[in-house]
């Protein structure tokens, strides 16, 4: 276009450096140092040895590494900007016992002390298996420096499989747990040795990197026939684009091997944010003498104003995405009760819905309320002058903010949208359901179809089901039968898994409510999940502007029938819990839950989960129960990673999706709960003031 | 043995799988007694979106590019009250724009598929729709200068939300400064005045702007800089 103004060809020059912008750069991403490349071991590394490097705060990497003898799978979680969770799977031939393939799962934490400033480098502590019979476990401590913008230079101390070529000092390294406890015995004690490695950026796709290696690779040499032939390893990785990278490895003069990873940045969408129809713009009032009656507020005697006023907001809120539950007008204030049903922002939601009423109410309406509505209860309520929302648009979204009061929604009564209730939803779509990860097992899996349908009596009440019908897959032919020496509470999976015609997923009557200020309340009833059915009652108290929320839940159940059709088996429990819930700031919020699970074993939870703006969000439980590891199982205790991605994240389309997997290492009987839908905290907590902050940048948008 | 070498195939499948999924899952359809519509993207296009690299390509091209002189007439003729040409560099695409709000100085435009731009005084203050939008920008000072057409020097900043949602804004330092008296015939309108150039600087960023400044004191038509991703846009007041 510019070709046709020769004059402003002349003039203007495209100098724009986009790189050099720190859009997308968080004060806690510059802290740290950012890994090159994973190693290996699927943490920011070189080969087999680590890098004191960390990963962009918030990744998920997945990573595949294969050689003859060995296939890992590894899911790095960078948990916190310093702390990188490993979640690895892994096969190696002849390690196992009586010669057969191992087949191991293993946990290590890898955390950056310090970040590179000046002169300094950047220090790491790591601990590599954290748990179990330890075929990997290792520690180190590690130091990375910039020597160059290309140029990476590590050297570091490790015990364990670290320190075990070139080794000196430390006597014996005590023996692992062998039912997969936390071996904090051996940690750190040992032979240890040293190792030091180069990376270099050959350019924007390629890294060359080349080690040392601590690691002696005995067991593998005694039981596989490994053969170590030098301490030098090398590697070679190329980044396919930003989010996909293959590379290969030649360790120990003797064997090559490949991996291939694809790592999810939170802070780099794929899609750019914001592919949406643009909101309504705010309509400024007139001058009070151009409509005297309006702004007198005279039009309120007139009984048809009301419904006219309420039918057009409910029109231009149903074509944003939102429904309207309800409104109170009078001639100076409004109140809309409003569902957010398509921005996963709900402060989003919150502007599009001001812009539309600047420009569906009488001037004489000053202060506007809106209400969100979750779960069919009233959660909190946001209110503006309406000459701050004429002032202010379109201006940083803070200055709006600080002009709005943020507090508990407000009783009472309000006009219902005529002919909303009783709504009814119903959708087919199709869905995949895996077997659970295990390295032993073939992959199954089946396709099919789901029909799901939702009635909403009233606010609040609601009928919904979903039903499964397989068109094919494998799943029945699974051979895993679970040999839990407790009642198979969970880990009998494969035994339901088996059954895909017409099986009922959930069946349920929910009814939440607001029995007082600052508390909620749910009652589900009916078929709550796949493997029970039931009655669960909760309670929660949040003040909208309260860190702090308390709970408690107590479950009558029943397992179902492995059909998951109406029946049920014999085994019916009480389940209940308190719980605690805390706001930490930053997205960063703690939950602990106390009580009693699902096998009749008494224990808490702990879990801990960090959430980002744009809705991503990792976090990381933990259960120990009263039951005895032994009868636990191999893993010991119930633990896991959660993860959840919105899909407007990877669209750039506003939606509510989300993928949200939780990957637990081991799944056994000990510290499990009833999976009821829409448990109250995660219901209600997006619009109270912690959620509403955190995303409050996109108000205009 | 041979086991082993299928690991990395399955692994891997579970990893296309899980983009099938995301895929699937958007697929479907519903019904809703409220008449809240599923998406209406389709699910080649969510595709197209997931595929890194297509940033650009995905940006704001929603309109197919047309001859400016066939499109100005075309949205003259169908769009009533004033109308903007907006052509973006970073894909080539045009899009016309009618105004939808104004709210003191500022004006919001907004395209036939609802992609929005607000212009302040002729400014850009804001777009919406586009992905990686110019979330808002603080342009009076710089403005003053532009319109009275006089030199100096001012500060502009422009907020953009970054990849995580977080508002950040990007000041920089700008410096005025005029060029010729241009009067310069496109179709049917001749664009004509003061040629106003804006050089800024700042957060890493080195942007020309550039105006032209009719003699009543209004932009006629401007070529401004949008952010790191839209990159600049020609701006043409088709109709007052």
């Amino acid at each position: 276009m510019a070709h046709r103004f020769p004059k402003f060809a002349q003039i203007s020059t495209l100098a724009l450096l986009a790189a050099g912008l720190p859009l997308g750069q968080s004060a806690a991403q510059a802290e740290a140092t950012m890994g090159w490349s994973l190693g290996a071991y699927g943490a920011p590394g070189l080969l087999d040895m680590p890098t004191a490097e960390a990963l962009s705060d918030g990744t998920v990497a997945a990573s595949v590494a294969a050689r003859a003898d060995q296939v890992r799978g590894n899911f790095a979680f960078q948990i916190a900007p310093r702390m990188t969770a490993v979640l690895r799977f892994s096969r190696e031939k002849d390690l196992g016992p009586g010669g057969a393939a191992l087949k191991d799962r293993s946990l290590d934490l890898h955390y950056q002390i310090l970040s590179e400033a000046g002169m300094r480098p950047a220090v790491a502590v790591g601990l590599r298996d954290i748990m179990g019979n330890g075929q990997q476990s290792a520690e180190y401590v590690v130091a990375t420096k910039t020597l160059r913008p290309d140029l990476r230079a590590t050297a570091g101390i490790g015990w364990g499989r670290l320190g075990s070529q070139g080794s000196f000092g430390g006597g014996t390294r005590p023996a692992g747990s062998l039912d997969g406890r936390l071996n904090g015995d051996a940690w750190f004690r040992g032979p240890m040795a040293a190792f030091a490695g180069l990376a270099w950026q050959a350019n924007d796709k390629l890294t060359l990197k080349a080690e040392i290696s601590s690691d002696a690779y005995a067991t593998e040499t005694a039981l596989a026939g490994f053969d170590r032939k030098s301490s030098l390893n090398f590697g070679a990785e190329y980044k396919i684009n930003p989010m996909a990278s293959v590379a290969a490895y030649y360790l120990a003069g003797s064997e090559v091997g490949v991996q291939f990873t694809i790592a999810l940045d939170p802070h780099q969408p794929p899609a750019p944010s914001g592919l949406e129809t643009a909101p309504l713009p705010v309509r400024p009032r007139p001058a009070p003498g151009a409509d005297p009656e309006g702004w007198s507020g005279a039009w309120s005697a007139d009984p048809t104003a009301e419904p006219a006023i309420r039918a057009s907001v409910a029109q231009a809120l149903a074509k944003d995405g939102q429904v309207l539950d309800g409104m109170r007008l009078s001639a100076t204030a409004v109140d809309v009760r409003v569902r957010n049903e398509t921005y996963g922002a709900q402060s989003q939601a919150i502007g599009h819905t001001a812009r539309i009423l600047t420009r569906a109410l009488p001037p004489s309406v000053e202060t506007i309320t809106i209400t969100p509505v979750a779960g069919g209860m009233p959660t909190s309520a946001v209110t503006f002058r309406r000459a701050d929302l004429e002032r202010l648009e379109n201006t940083q979204a803070g200055e709006i903010l600080a002009a709005a009061q943020i507090g508990e929604a407000a009783p009472g009564a309000f006009t219902p949208t005529e002919g909303l209730y009783p709504r009814y939803q119903v959708g087919v779509k199709p869905y995949l359901e895996f077997s659970s990860f295990d390295p032993g097992q073939d992959l199954h899996a089946d396709a099919g179809l789901e029909l799901s349908g939702r009635l909403e009596f009233l606010p609040g009440l609601v009928l919904s089901g979903a039903l499964h019908q397989k068109v094919a897959g494998n799943l029945d032919e699974q051979t895993r039968v679970s040999t839990s020496p407790v009642q198979h509470v969970r880990s009998d999976l494969a035994e339901y898994q088996k059954h895909g015609d017409a099986t009922l997923q959930r069946l349920q009557l929910a009814w939440y409510a607001r029995p007082g200020e600052n508390l909620y309340s749910r009652v589900s009833l009916g078929y709550l999940e796949r493997m029970y059915g039931g009655v669960s009652g909760e309670i929660l108290w949040k003040p909208v502007d309260s860190r702090l929320a308390l709970g408690a839940e107590l479950d009558l159940v029943k397992q179902r029938d492995f059909d998951q059709r109406l029946g049920f088996q014999n085994y019916e429990t009480v389940s209940g819990h308190l719980s605690a819930y805390y706001d930490f700031g930053s997205g960063v919020t703690g939950q602990l839950d106390v009580g009693r699970y699902l096998a009749r074993d008494w224990g808490a939870t702990v879990s801990i989960d960090r959430k980002l703006a744009n809705g991503w969000s990792v976090g990381a439980f933990a259960t120990l129960t009263d039951m005895s590891s032994a009868d636990f199982g191999t893993g010991s205790f119930d633990k896991g990673v959660r993860l959840r991605i919105p899909l407007s994240w990877a669209l750039g389309q506003p939606t509510q999706m989300t993928f949200a997997p939780t990957i637990r290492p081991y799944t056994g009987d000990g510290g499990a709960r009833v999976d009821v839908e829409g448990r109250l905290y995660e219901t209600v907590t997006e619009t109270h003031m912690g959620g509403l902050y955190e995303d409050w940048g996109r108000f205009w948008r | 043995m041979s086991h082993t070498r299928r690991r990395p195939r399955r692994v891997l499948a579970r990893g296309i799988c899980g983009l099938a999924l995301i895929a699937l899952v958007t697929a479907g359809c519903a019904r809703d007694s409220a008449g809240l519509g599923a998406p209406k993207a389709s699910v080649g296009a969510k595709l197209g979106g997931l595929l890194p690299g297509r940033k650009a390509a995905a940006a704001p091209a929603e309109a197919a590019p047309a001859p400016a002189p066939d499109l100005a007439q075309a949205a003259l003729a169908s769009i009533p009250g004033p109308v903007v040409l907006a052509s973006f560099e970073a894909n080539g695409a045009q899009m016309v724009f009618g105004l939808v709000g104004e709210n003191g100085a500022m004006r919001s435009y907004q395209s036939p598929d609802q992609r929005g731009l607000v212009l302040r005084a002729g400014l850009l203050a804001a777009t919406r729709g586009l992905g990686n939008d110019l979330m808002s920008s603080d342009t009076a000072a710089v403005s003053a200068l532009i319109h009275a057409r006089r030199p100096g020097t001012a500060e502009r900043v422009q907020r953009y939300l970054d990849g995580s949602g977080i508002e950040r804004p990007v000041p920089m330092r700008c410096t005025v400064a005029l060029g010729a008296e241009v009067s310069q015939p496109i179709g049917a309108i001749t664009y004509s005045g003061q040629q106003v150039a804006e050089h800024c600087e700042g957060s890493g960023a080195v942007i020309d702007n550039v105006y032209i400044v009719s003699p009543e004191g209004r932009i006629v038509m401007s070529r401004q800089w949008l952010g790191p991703e839209l990159g600049y846009v020609t701006i043409q007041v088709l109709r007052g």
